[in-house]
Formats: structure tokens, C-alpha cells, sequence
């Protein structure tokens, strides 16, 4: 599963999987800006068929490892 | 604490102008990969938005609006005590651009008139003082005028706030009487945080300089001067669903309303996302939540009122509507106020060249 996440993530922010650390952050990858950010959340929703608190949405724009723990929270809980 | 009760006032007259250019966010913005643009309209549902030539401004889109508004209603512009026009882009830095509408609306001298500097929150600061003049002062009709032309504080490349700032301008007229149902008005502001959304560069506190107005890659990914607006998204989608929900949330358990007794919220159009998380949090069904983000855009100050004109100027709906009303935005500032809308008159959204 953490791989799935990665590997979405990545794609959609274009850059390689290889790239994405857990302290990647805003303030180390160029393609995640706020904008960005929104899309990809947008996407994991679709993708996963969740639907995510707007708090998780900022939380989420912390770090990667932030990222990815909310999205595996909110799937095992089903929202 | 700014929330006040104002009984007896009639605010169900409103009317929207746009400029009749457009910007489609698909095919224009090239300096945007395709990829991306589809991406931030399916995102923020901003397909288009009008976009004013060269010399329209906030005030004339206003004009037109009012011009509409006190004709189809066929009220006597000496019957107008006070104008009101909240704005963030006047047509000079002096003076008040509502002293300049007061001589081209055709209003006497006698009127009070006067500009609020507010953007997303200005409907609803303008409503305040607006219920404000009309108990506190004792006046019988206040003209209400909110617009903006955001359009020209952006650089034409900041994909920041490009794909979303849209022009329009809109007039409400509110009257004192016998209206039964009170309007109830909550204004919030919290100015720590003035710099997540500004012009750095311009004003009095930074004059304008070649260097201020040089545009330059910014360390946000942005490209602007600092003389066009700065928008931290991340910080102002926070803002948004957090101290806007909680305000609307403790208002409406103070005034015992729920989406079950209202009729229809209506948001300032900020960006689908970011109104559609809102709505949510709020459990208002979709059906509720009137958007016009789709073809306007967020247009500031005037986002809420266009929205309320194209509603029922677009379905015919006669008889009593509670409405729940929320803009916030630069300041930061923000604010709530229901009402209940009687008969509404909504004359369609006019179209200014």
C-alpha cells in the first residue's frame, strides 16, 4: 500500500517515485505547492474513494510521511 | 464581539454587472501546461470568468448594476440616503470612489457616501454598516455596492490566482420598515495574518519603486511583482476551513439554524475544493449551495450578491427565503449574516462592454 501511495504521488506531482523521502515537504520539492497540492488530494479521493476532512488536507501538506499516514488512516477507517 | 441584530430592514433587491469579455482558463494561460490547466479547472470548477478591458472598473460594473436595479424597481435616485461601495479596487486612491458614484448615480448631495476597503468579506461588512446606518442613523434606503476587478492586481502569469480571480460588480438596495424577520451579522478579523493574502509593494507603507514593480520568480512558484497580489493558497484554504467553519457553525447553533430551516447558504465563490469542504463540514446538501464559480470566477466582493442575482434571476421564486451568507478573505476578515429574502426582485446580470 505504501507503495501504491508513493507511486500516485509521485505521477501526479511528475516527478520519480525515487525522489519522495518521508521529509519530503513543500519546502523541498519544487512541484508541491498549494495548488498542486489540492489536485492531489482531489485525486486520492477519486482514486481511493475517500472522502477527506479539509483538516486532513492542510495536515497533509506538512511531509510526505504526514501524506501518506493520513491516507492509510482515513482507507482503514473507510472515510 | 461585532454580531448584531437589525430588525425590520428589506434587503431582497440585488442586481449583478459583469464585463462581457471572458477568459476561458482551458485555452487561454498558455504559459500553463495543458496538463495543469485541466487539472486546477476540474479542481477549482473555474471554467471561464469575465475579465475587464483597460479602463472598466469595479465602479462602472456597479454603476450598470444600480442603474438596473433602481430603474426595474423604479425607486427615485433622491430617495437614496446613503451609498455604500466596498472594494478593493477603487478607481483612485483618492477620493472615495462613492463620492464619484453618488454624481454619476444621480443621487443628492444629502447621501452619506463612502468606500469600505474590504474584498471577500466586503458584502457582508457592507451589509453591517449598511443596517448600520439604516437603525443607528435613522435612514430609509441605503445602496449597497460591492465590486471588484481583481483581474488587474494579478500577474497575468501567477497560476497562483490567474485560473480563479474573475471581475463583476453588483448593487443591493436595503430598506428600513416593517420587514418581520430580523438579518443577524457576525464580522470577524483577524489581522496577524494580513500577509497571506496582500500587495506587498504600492502603498504609503512601501512606495512603488522600479524595483517593486519588477516581476520576478517568486520562492512560492509564483511569478509577480511585488506590486500584484500575493495569495498563500495553503494558508487561506486553512483559514477557510477552519475559522470560517467555526464561525458559521457557532453562529448557526446561536441562532438555532441548521441546512434544514435554511433554504440556501450562499459562499463567497472562493474555489469549488475549498466551498464544497465547507458546505460538507456544514452538512448542507448540494442542492442548497448556489455556485456561480463556474462562469464568474471568484469575484470578491461581489461574489456573494452575483451569486444571489443569477439565483433568482435565473429561477423565477416568489415568497419567503431564509439565506445564510458567508465571505471571507483579505484582511484576513470574515463574516455571517441570515437573512430572510422576501420577493426577491433580480433583474438578469447585466453585461458592460
Amino acid at each position: 500500500m505504501d507503495d501504491q501511495i508513493k507511486e500516485l504521488f509521485a505521477t501526479l506531482l511528475r516527478v520519480s517515485p525515487d525522489c519522495i523521502e518521508d521529509q519530503t515537504s513543500p519546502l523541498n520539492l519544487d512541484n508541491w505547492d498549494s495548488i498542486q497540492h489540492l489536485i492531489v488530494v482531489a485525486a486520492f479521493e477519486e482514486e481511493f474513494g475517500l472522502d477527506l476532512d479539509p483538516e486532513d488536507a492542510v495536515e497533509m501538506y506538512r511531509d510526505f510521511r504526514t501524506f501518506r499516514e493520513i491516507v492509510r488512516q482515513r482507507m482503514a477507517s473507510g472515510r | 464581539m461585532a454580531r448584531s441584530v437589525f430588525s425590520g430592514i428589506r434587503s431582497s433587491c440585488v442586481a449583478g454587472a459583469v464585463p462581457k469579455a471572458s477568459v476561458d482558463n482551458l485555452t487561454d494561460h498558455e504559459f500553463c501546461p495543458m496538463e495543469d490547466r485541466k487539472k486546477i479547472v476540474a479542481l477549482t470548477k473555474v471554467a471561464s470568468y469575465r475579465k475587464s478591458p483597460p479602463g472598466l472598473c469595479a465602479s462602472d460594473l456597479c454603476f450598470a448594476a444600480a442603474d438596473t436595479l433602481l430603474a426595474g424597481l423604479g425607486t427615485r435616485r433622491e430617495d437614496i440616503d446613503a451609498i455604500v461601495f466596498a472594494t478593493i479596487t477603487p478607481d483612485y486612491r483618492v477620493p472615495s470612489t462613492a463620492c464619484v458614484l453618488q454624481h454619476r448615480l444621480q443621487c443628492p448631495s444629502s447621501v452619506i457616501a463612502y468606500d469600505i476597503t474590504m474584498g471577500c468579506s466586503g458584502y457582508i461588512v457592507g451589509l453591517y454598516n449598511a443596517c448600520s446606518l439604516l437603525k443607528g442613523g435613522g435612514l430609509k434606503r441605503v445602496l449597497l455596492l460591492t465590486g471588484d476587478t481583481q483581474s488587474k492586481l494579478c500577474y497575468e502569469e501567477d497560476k497562483n490566482v490567474v485560473f480563479i480571480l474573475g471581475d463583476g460588480g453588483t448593487a443591493t438596495l436595503l430598506e428600513a420598515g416593517d420587514a418581520k424577520s430580523d438579518t443577524v451579522i457576525e464580522v470577524m478579523t483577524d489581522g496577524g495574518r494580513f500577509e497571506n493574502l496582500y500587495i506587498p509593494a504600492g502603498g504609503c507603507r512601501q512606495p512603488s519603486t522600479g524595483e517593486t514593480r519588477e516581476v520576478r520568480e517568486q520562492p512560492d512558484g509564483g511569478k509577480r511583482s511585488a506590486e500584484h497580489l500575493y495569495m498563500n493558497g495553503m494558508e487561506i484554504f486553512k483559514f477557510s476551513v477552519t475559522d470560517v467553519v467555526k464561525t458559521l457553525s457557532n453562529f448557526m447553533e446561536a441562532e438555532k439554524l441548521s441546512a434544514e430551516n435554511l433554504e440556501y447558504l450562499f459562499l463567497h465563490q472562493a474555489n469549488w475544493f475549498m466551498n464544497d469542504k465547507i458546505a460538507k463540514k456544514l452538512k448542507f446538501p448540494q442542492e442548497k449551495v448556489p455556485y456561480t464559480i463556474e462562469f464568474y470566477g471568484n469575484t470578491g466582493s461581489a461574489s456573494i450578491p452575483l451569486t444571489m442575482a443569477h439565483q433568482f434571476s435565473t429561477k423565477a421564486q416568489s415568497g419567503k427565503h431564509r439565506c445564510l451568507l458567508s465571505g471571507f478573505g483579505v484582511g484576513l476578515s470574515w463574516g455571517v449574516a441570515s437573512m430572510v429574502l422576501e420577493d426577491v426582485y433580480a433583474p438578469p446580470i447585466v453585461e458592460v462592454a
